[in-house]
């Protein structure tokens, strides 16, 4: 079966070979144009030459390594894996059945949702790749920037354009942002990789400041509206706080502020421990002020000369993200709540699951990833299908991927909560868990990972068939647990509540604990509570934990973090260690 | 053999030159930067054309008073992933002005060419053993950028 019949199948539409892949309607994003189309065409033939040289024997695998990363490709455990680039972790209908498709057609039959908001597919043969990425090409996406030292996916928050909290939109940035980053001829042999993130939230749902640059949108006092600027953040194995750079940046300035960034890290970037190249160890070793001068010296010289987005071409990207007309109704509330009440698992999904939208009668759905006892992350095809068609008819057709591993359907109307919640029941989709302690973030881990020590989605499913009871759960509140499998930190573990990290002890998994990390705009990096665990006693490790919060808070008001905050470590190392 | 942003290929007639004892000096030789800095007078007396390399990690602003008696300038890449040159083809041409050649010399591999040229990076001297049809294809691989090239040219690029 071809894509477009996939697509067209799974979208119940006749199929019809001629007929181009059925693009939704009125979905508010950017769209290719001929130019973005006629681009990828001549990347894929690159890649396909290349794969091709390095099957030859014409290229070394060290030589094929920085190219086949750039696209994507990794050499893991078993085999390659291909890593496709969701920018800033928006999706429409038709890509999510596409996505189906590859996971039928070229794996075995699912997808990984990352941190970065992208997707992994971890059994693609070498030889099918290009052939992969003509499929993404007939859907307006790729696997560009996806790994490697280069600028890679901008990220940014999965409720952007649909969040009552917001200021502004953040994607058209992040739009400006991939095409400026898109084989941009200069940055593609950093020091190490470079990560952007953008907010314009109140709440940082995008982690930025562990990003190498983070934007926030602001206002200033006279209105008008600008970036404020960090740069060196990152987490791996030394997790920083990135550092103010500069408090408002004009917005037509962005791009030569940006590019006066990487050039400066690209001269002072250390290039002979790969441990010590990411921006954060520069800006730490040059000091920040120090790096920051250096910054704008180099930007006032290119500010006027050097390329900033003209206005008129501002504009065509942004009127791909006027928001989409909605439907102005009112809802019945009185209904909503008698379902609510009669319905436990409904009533903790509205709780934990959704989120106040800009436009009444509207919020925001978060779709779980991390059902009872499955692979945080991890969808099927048939999962990827019923998204789509559930984004078609209840969320104007899009989808969004978050940085902690979940979907989201970002305009749903109030009144349709109730059936979409029962179509995701009957999917195991439903699971009402977004912001508690199961909705662990996993790396791959021993199963998969070439660098990994230690197992990490065993885990985090032990965890969660031990906290199986929603109620404890939603008493214990607003908790994050994230599991890394070796010090690279893939699932962010030192900005977790509860972070665990997976080492290997003379030949035994052991598991240290850190406490107290955040990742949003309180940022702070967990401490180790003391010696590691074993495999059998992490979850009764945990479990201790989360006793010793529960009788030590002050009221159920006060989260995890707040008691963590206010208690310190003390009591937590005494019911862990028996220390008196 | 050389290669330049049109994809044609030349033969090349420039020595680079690594140990300078007993060096008499010539005008197709590339000096190294250190030996420049300490003969520059010498140097511009003797020779009608000139030439220097600078490695990655030396340091192209102090090199800024000389440029208008430089010809050429040729950038090492020690490894391909070591990708200072772009970023110092970019500096030389647009913050210093420099209106010589730009060279890439050292193991780049095809895959950066065109990344080169579009930094301001005028030859590559492509390395021995491997096959120069190759480069040429890279060198005109792409013709849709999203960036401006060097110079701020707009040609096939997006804006």
């Amino acid at each position: 079966m071809s894509l477009q019949q996939s697509i067209q199948q799974a979208a119940q539409k006749e199929y019809s070979p001629t007929a181009p892949a059925i693009a939704p309607k009125n979905v508010q994003m950017y769209k290719y144009d001929q130019f973005d189309d006629e681009f990828i065409t001549q990347r894929i033939d690159q890649l396909r030459s290349q794969i091709n040289r390095r099957l030859a024997g014409e290229l070394s695998e060290d030589e094929f390594k920085p190219l086949r990363l750039q696209n994507g490709v990794y050499l893991q455990l078993h085999a390659y894996m291909l890593r496709l680039a969701i920018p800033y972790g928006q999706l429409n209908s038709t890509q999510m059945r596409a996505l189906a498709y590859i996971a039928r057609k070229y794996d075995k039959g699912f997808g990984h949702f990352t941190t970065r908001q992208n997707i992994q597919y971890n059994w693609p043969a070498l030889s099918d790749i290009p052939e992969i990425l003509e499929d993404l090409q007939k859907v307006e996406m790729h696997a560009i920037q996806t790994s490697g030292n280069c600028i890679r996916n901008t990220t940014s928050d999965p409720f952007a354009g649909a969040a009552a909290d917001e200021l502004t939109d953040p994607r058209p940035w992040c739009e400006i942002i991939r095409q400026w980053s898109t084989l941009h001829p200069e940055f593609a042999f950093l020091p190490r990789k470079f990560k952007i993130a953008v907010n314009a939230a109140e709440q940082d749902r995008a982690a930025i400041l562990y990003h190498d640059v983070a934007l926030q949108i602001i206002e200033n006092d006279q209105g008008e509206m600008g970036f404020k600027v960090y740069v060196g953040g990152g987490q791996g194995r030394t997790p920083v706080i990135a550092k103010l750079v500069r408090e408002f940046l004009e917005p037509q300035y962005l791009l030569s502020y940006l590019d006066a960034i990487l050039r400066t890290y690209n001269m002072l970037g250390r290039r002979d421990n790969l441990y010590k190249a990411r921006i954060k160890i520069t800006v730490n070793e040059t000091g920040v002020e120090e790096f920051s001068r250096l910054v704008e010296l180099e930007w006032n010289r290119i500010k006027d000369t050097g390329f900033n987005l003209p206005e008129e071409q501002k504009q065509t990207i942004f009127k791909h993200f006027e928001l989409p007309e909605f439907e102005l109704h009112q809802y019945d509330a009185e209904k909503f709540e008698s379902k609510k009440l009669k319905n436990n698992g409904f009533d903790y999904f509205v709780k934990n699951n959704t989120f106040a939208h800009k436009q009444d009668g509207y919020t925001i759905v978060s779709i779980s990833l991390k059902p009872h006892g499955g692979i945080p992350g991890d969808i099927s095809a048939d999962q990827m299908d019923l998204v789509a068609q559930l984004a078609d008819d209840y969320s104007l057709s899009e989808i969004r991927a978050t940085h902690r591993q979940n979907l989201v359907l970002p305009h749903v109307k109030l009144d349709d909560l109730f059936i979409l919640w029962q179509k995701l029941t009957k999917a195991k989709l439903a699971a009402g868990n977004i912001g508690l302690l199961t909705d662990i973030i996993a790396c791959p881990g021993l199963d998969y990972c070439a660098l990994a020590n230690a197992r990490s989605i065993p885990i985090a499913q032990m965890i969660a068939e031990h906290f199986d009871d929603m109620k404890k759960l939603n008493d214990l509140g607003d908790i994050t647990l994230n599991i890394s499998g070796c010090i690279n930190a893939c699932a962010h573990h030192h900005v977790a509540n509860i972070g665990i990290l997976g080492v290997d002890k003379k030949g035994e998994e052991s598991y240290q604990v850190t406490l107290g990390g955040s990742s949003r705009s309180d940022a702070d990096i967990g401490k180790i509570v003391g010696p590691g665990f074993s495999g059998d006693e992490i979850v009764g490790a945990i479990e201790t934990i989360t006793n010793v919060y529960l009788a030590g808070r002050t009221n159920n008001d006060e989260t995890f973090l707040a008691y963590y905050r206010r208690a310190g470590q003390t009591p937590f190392k005494e019911a862990l260690y028996n220390v008196a | 053999m050389l290669l330049n942003k049109h994809g044609e290929t030349a033969e090349n007639e420039n020595i680079i030159i690594k140990d300078v004892d007993g060096l008499t000096l010539h005008d197709d030789q590339i000096l190294p930067y250190a030996y420049w800095l300490t003969q520059k007078a010498e140097i511009k007396q003797k020779l009608n054309r000139v030439s220097i390399w600078l490695d990655s990690h030396d340091d192209i602003e102090a090199l800024s008073d000389d440029l208008s008696s430089i010809d050429l300038i040729a950038l090492n890449f020690p490894k391909f992933g070591d990708g200072r040159a772009f970023t110092m083809a970019h500096l030389l041409q647009d913050k210093f002005g420099f209106k010589g050649e730009i060279r890439a010399i050292g193991h780049p591999i095809a895959d950066q060419a065109q990344f080169l040229f579009r930094c301001g990076v005028d030859s590559i001297d492509i390395p021995a053993a491997q096959d120069p049809a190759i480069w040429v294809k890279e060198a005109t691989r792409m013709s849709r950028f999203y960036q401006r090239s060097a110079e701020n040219i707009t040609a096939n690029s997006k804006y």
